[in-house]
């Protein structure tokens, strides 16, 4: 061994971790080496400095201020977000992997009010109340606290105004999925509502051929598609089998409100996807939402095991109660 | 305690956190190198175990699993965009809130020109340490601080064990040049 291997043991020689006859091999040659033994004596003094780094104590209210933040972090809505998880796989950057699939996840793309109705406006009794969609990325706290003053301003016909119980809410939440895994919708402001207007945006995915190899133009596109940032690196054949994979998983939506008693009373296209219309009875809206999560089954396994996995999900969600 | 938690149990969660806060909030605080961002961090990552602890299937050691989560979630926040474009005043050597434990004092520490001079040689590493990428600090954080194991430290970081060797040995070629003429 030359000096430039027995360097790289120093450290695990330092700290007698090297097997009994490697460190005997270093130590003989350190015996007939000034060079070596130099550096020996800099690698000790590291290992004496940063043994003298102290530990430092988490703050006293570290344990309150942790388990908030899970009560806080484990509210309906985000528990919903958190079931669609991210898939990874080798060979495909776990950021990119994580944005791409967030974008294709947005087969749950829920976003109703802004291409029904704009704005909010005033409820008679029978029509229905519907209240602004709140675009901007904002927390789920603050949301719910425009959306009840938002309820609060409406007048009603009568001059009744909505109080407590909201006859439409709507969210749109922009969030950082990482590895969150957990959650299902919002539905406690719900009341008394006998049947509840949900409107979907089921996005349309393209069909994909899994051996195809994809040109750079068609890759680009591809990528505008799934809304993956021109920053993320997919390859076009792999962005193709990943859509392709996650297309087979969604559910029948038809089948889905069927199962909840629930109809679709409209539906139309708009660009990549469709808007349904469903129509579901009150009770049911906290099954219907626990249906829809079941796309969270579709983390691909293993991946709650890991942890940081990014992406973007942008998901609007109104409901709409008739008076 | 873990099973009792996959089984339904979440109440005892708050002993779990006692009972690893202080590795996992040390862990974060030597990564990120700033107090408020370790307290983040090591909150977010109870955080995560609390939502994904029922699936832990024991295939390797708690701690490990832990480690990894913090790991990861201190490189996610060394990496978003508020951290980069956030500046950053609080060196990871300083500590202007007197919040680090009291250490022993040692017989080389009675002469205060000898305590002066190690001081500022920790300080010059804990310095060096910090100017490295994200990514090799962290394995020299896991080797050196936090004496893992090399399939350990594989193991949480997601690479392979010669990968972790032959980024060590670039990170303390890194550190060595950096520490030149400080040791």
């Amino acid at each position: 061994m030359d000096c430039r291997d027995i360097m790289e043991l120093l450290h695990d020689f330092a700290r007698k971790r090297l097997e009994p006859t490697l460190h005997r091999q270093v130590a003989e040659h350190l015996k007939n080496c000034p060079a070596c033994r130099e550096e020996l004596r800099r690698v000790r003094r590291y290992y004496d400095a940063i043994g003298r780094e102290g530990a430092v104590p988490p703050p006293p209210d570290f344990l309150d201020a942790t388990m908030n933040r899970i009560r806080r972090k484990s509210s309906p809505l985000r528990r919903l977000l958190g079931m669609i998880a991210l898939p990874t796989g080798p060979g495909i950057p776990l950021g990119a992997a994580g944005l791409a699939v967030a974008s294709v996840i947005a087969v749950f793309l829920i976003r109703p009010a802004v291409l029904f109705h704009e704005g909010s406006r005033p409820a008679a009794p029978g029509q229905v109340a519907v209240l602004d969609t709140v675009k901007e990325p904002m927390s789920v706290h603050r949301i719910r606290r425009v959306l009840r003053t938002r309820a609060d301003s409406i007048p009603s016909a009568g001059q009744e105004r909505a109080t407590d119980s909201l006859l439409a809410k709507s969210y749109s939440l922009r969030t950082q999925m990482k590895d969150e895994v957990g959650a299902t919708a919002n539905d406690e402001a719900v009341t008394a509502q006998d049947t509840m207007e949900i409107a979907l945006n089921v996005l349309t995915l393209p069909a994909g051929d899994e051996s195809a190899v994809r040109s750079r133009d068609e890759e680009k596109s591809l990528r505008e598609f799934s809304g993956v940032p021109p920053s993320a690196v997919l390859g076009g054949s792999t962005a193709t089998r990943r859509i392709e994979h996650w297309k087979q998983k969604i559910p029948d939506i038809g089948a889905v409100v069927t199962s909840q008693q629930g109809t679709i009373t409209g539906s139309r296209q708009s660009g990549n996807g469709t808007i349904y219309q469903i129509l579901l009875p009150r009770e049911q809206y906290g099954a219907f939402i626990r249906e829809l999560g079941k796309i969270g089954n579709l983390k691909s396994p293993g991946a709650a095991d890991r942890t940081g996995k990014v992406g973007a999900i942008e998901l609007n969600l109104t409901i709409q109660g008739t008076r | 305690m873990i099973r009792e938690f996959q089984q339904g149990n979440v109440d005892i969660f708050p002993l779990l956190i006692q009972r690893h806060m202080q590795i996992v909030f040390n862990l974060c605080h030597r990564i990120m190198g700033d107090y408020d961002d370790a307290n983040d961090c090591a909150q977010e990552t109870f955080v995560k175990i609390y939502r994904h602890l029922h699936t832990f299937k024991f295939r390797s050691s708690f701690d490990t699993w832990i480690y990894r989560i913090a790991v990861n979630t201190c490189r996610n926040s060394i990496s978003s965009r508020h951290f980069k474009f956030r500046k950053k005043t609080v060196s990871l050597d300083n500590d202007p809130e007197g919040t680090r434990l009291p250490r022993q004092v040692g017989d080389r520490r009675s002469d205060p020109q000898v305590q002066m001079e190690r001081e500022e040689e920790r300080k010059a590493i804990m310095e060096a340490l910090r100017s490295l990428p994200g990514d090799l600090r962290i394995l020299i954080i896991l080797r050196d601080m936090e004496e893992r194991p090399y399939e350990e430290i594989a193991d949480i970081c997601g690479m392979k064990t010669g990968t972790v060797k032959s980024r060590l040995s670039r990170a303390r070629h890194m550190l060595r040049d950096r520490l030149r003429g400080a040791l």
